[in-house]
């Protein structure tokens, strides 16, 4: 979808990432492939030079990360069970990204990549496709097409498929996809126009860095941990029985 | 082409109708909210007179949050009457003025629901906080999760009138084309402030009974934050259609 | 006679939009306090017990997904109105 309202920052610090640029007639959002690719990177490097050095007695980034893995590590296990190893990676690897794609526009000239509808969309093409698929996978597919008409009638014992209830389980598959990206979209988007109009309109010093501190770190917070923990609750419902 | 005054002074009123519609929408739910943590702090003093400080830094801080989006929609207000209400000759149109009265519609009925839920849960956390002073942190940080949780539907509400008031130069079409698009804007409008009362009272519901249920068994807090988030970012989502709709009402019909 | 029917046109027009703002608008009032209810009745159930806690978000999420379906319906007729009518 062509949203083009983004607010432009006050100044760019990397040239030649102007908007939209086209290439192959595709268009490309230049400043939010930059910072993905940057966040993806930084990740990257970071965990890998921490993995590389680890210490019984832990320096303090290797604290800071072996607390975020602890916790996912709790969360994963108490709603996916034994399972939860699996998808501990998975998790916690969403949450990185998006909480480090939230709050990585409190700093001056950086941009979030959240804040372009493409992102979350990505996102959740991702968490559909990991749920659904590991849905089939534990079930099998004859279970997993069952569940789209269940409640069924039962008659004399034997389980009949309801046909009218499948469109009904089907939209709501639709709207779990719907809501997802355009919650994590709605607030960081949100928080980025409502301090770029207050800015323009109060003229005020001190009120738009407050701002930005509560949207940038409290909400963006708040919903990097939300899309991760409903990233993990669609996979489990899905592979529950 | 010469504007008739008649014409430009009805869009001015209905300007002024939209910044009344903003702030008069706007105070009833903060009202409602923050009455009902006052009342749930008078109890719980009245119980426990020797937690009152306690009690009332809580309903305080609960209060002030509970205030915020009827702050939201007096800014919206005062932007309305103050800024925008000299309007000229080329903004006497007919979806300009749709556009301010929904735009006073979004910030003030979206208002309605993120006070009066934000009052809810700070209510329970002053009736938590009196019954089981020990967990006073605890049950703070739960209320100021649920309700930051509980103002997102009203920050959607005044985003929406926001964007309505940062597009004001392009609403100047004329002639019989008018009726389409002055519609989509304020049905935009009505759309995004209904749209969030129901979300804004099912959160601050979620975050009450939180704060409930950490005065009642503070040990597991975190699990049941967890459960806080996850059940308030579901009941989240139909404000969040509400969003898209008027997205799409508003930049993809409604702006020229 | 070109008019006329230009201008019935955009009545219809007109009135899609507003149709489609009320249909979102009050319908998402319902399932925004619903679901609210059966977030809030998870958080109070896990307090009591904390040890049901992964059954207990199990339910309240098929619950919350099933009160959900009048908001979707909402915003598919939201949409219908929009685009397609």
């Amino acid at each position: 979808m062509d949203i083009n309202i983004t607010p432009e920052p006050p100044y760019r610090p990397f040239p030649g990432m102007e908007g939209e640029s086209d290439i192959l007639n595709l268009g490309f959002n230049m400043p939010t492939i930059f910072f993905s690719w940057f966040i993806i990177g930084l990740l990257a490097v970071v965990s890998f030079a921490v993995y590389r050095k680890l210490r019984a007695k832990p320096t303090r980034l290797q604290l800071l990360l072996e607390l975020i893995v602890d916790a996912f590590d709790n969360l994963t296990q108490s709603s996916l069970g034994k399972r939860g190893r699996k998808y501990l990676a998975f998790v916690g690897t969403i949450f990185l990204f998006v909480w480090l794609s939230n709050i990585i526009g409190i700093i001056p000239g950086f941009e979030e990549p959240t804040r372009d509808l493409n992102t979350p969309l990505g996102l959740m093409i991702l968490v559909i496709i990991v749920a659904h698929a590991s849905g089939i996978r534990v079930k099998g597919l004859r279970k997993y097409i069952r569940e789209y008409f269940e409640p069924g009638f039962k008659i004399k014992g034997r389980w009949i498929p309801n046909p009218f209830i499948a469109p009904l389980n089907i939209v709501g598959e639709i709207g779990k996809a719907i809501s997802l990206p355009f919650r994590l979209f709605g607030n960081i988007f949100g928080g980025a126009i409502i301090i770029v109009v207050l800015s323009h309109l109060l003229l005020f010093v001190g009120l738009p860095p407050f701002l930005m501190f509560f949207f940038g770190l409290f909400v963006g917070t708040i919903q990097a941990f939300v899309f991760a923990m409903l990233a993990m609750t669609y996979t489990a419902v899905a592979i529950a029985d | 082409m010469a504007v008739d005054p008649n014409t430009i002074a009805l869009v001015q009123g209905m300007v002024y109708v939209g910044g009344g519609c903003a702030i008069g929408f706007g105070a009833i739910g903060s009202g409602i909210g923050e009455g009902y943590t006052a009342r749930e702090a008078t109890f719980g003093m009245a119980r426990q007179p020797k937690m009152s400080g306690e009690v009332m830094r809580t309903m305080l801080v609960g209060q002030a949050i509970s205030e915020s989006p009827g702050i939201f929609a007096l800014i919206v207000a005062f932007l309305l009457i103050l800024t925008i209400g000299d309007i000229t000759a080329a903004e006497a149109t007919p979806a300009f003025a749709m556009a301010m009265l929904g735009c006073g519609l979004a910030v003030g009925l979206s208002a309605i629901g993120a006070g009066t839920g934000t009052g809810l849960a700070s209510g329970q956390a002053c009736r938590a906080i009196a019954r089981n002073p020990d967990c006073a942190g605890k049950v703070t940080i739960t209320m100021l999760l649920g309700q930051a949780l509980a103002t997102s539907p009203a920050v959607f509400g005044f985003v929406a009138a926001l964007l309505l008031i940062l597009f004001r130069g392009e609403y100047g079409v004329s002639g019989v084309e008018y009726m389409p698009y002055a519609a989509a804007l304020i049905a935009g409008g009505l759309c995004m402030g209904a749209g969030a009362i129901g979300p804004g009272l099912g959160i601050g519901f979620v975050g009450s009974q939180a704060c409930k249920g950490v005065g009642a068994n503070p040990r597991h807090n975190s699990a049941i934050n967890k459960t806080l988030l996850i059940g308030a970012a579901v009941a989240e989502s139909t404000s969040i259609y509400a969003f898209v709709v008027f997205i799409l009402l508003v930049l993809l019909v409604g702006k020229q | 006679m070109a008019a006329e029917t230009e201008l019935a046109d955009a009545i219809t027009k007109a009135a899609q939009f507003i149709g489609a703002g009320i249909a979102m608008g009050f319908g998402a009032i319902g399932p925004g306090v619903g679901e609210g209810f059966a977030a809030g009745k998870a958080c109070e159930g896990i307090s009591r017990r904390p040890e049901e806690q992964s059954l207990i978000t199990r339910t309240m999420l098929v619950g919350q997904a099933v009160s959900e379906s009048t908001g979707i319906y909402s915003l598919v007729v939201a949409i219908l109105l929009i685009f397609v009518v």
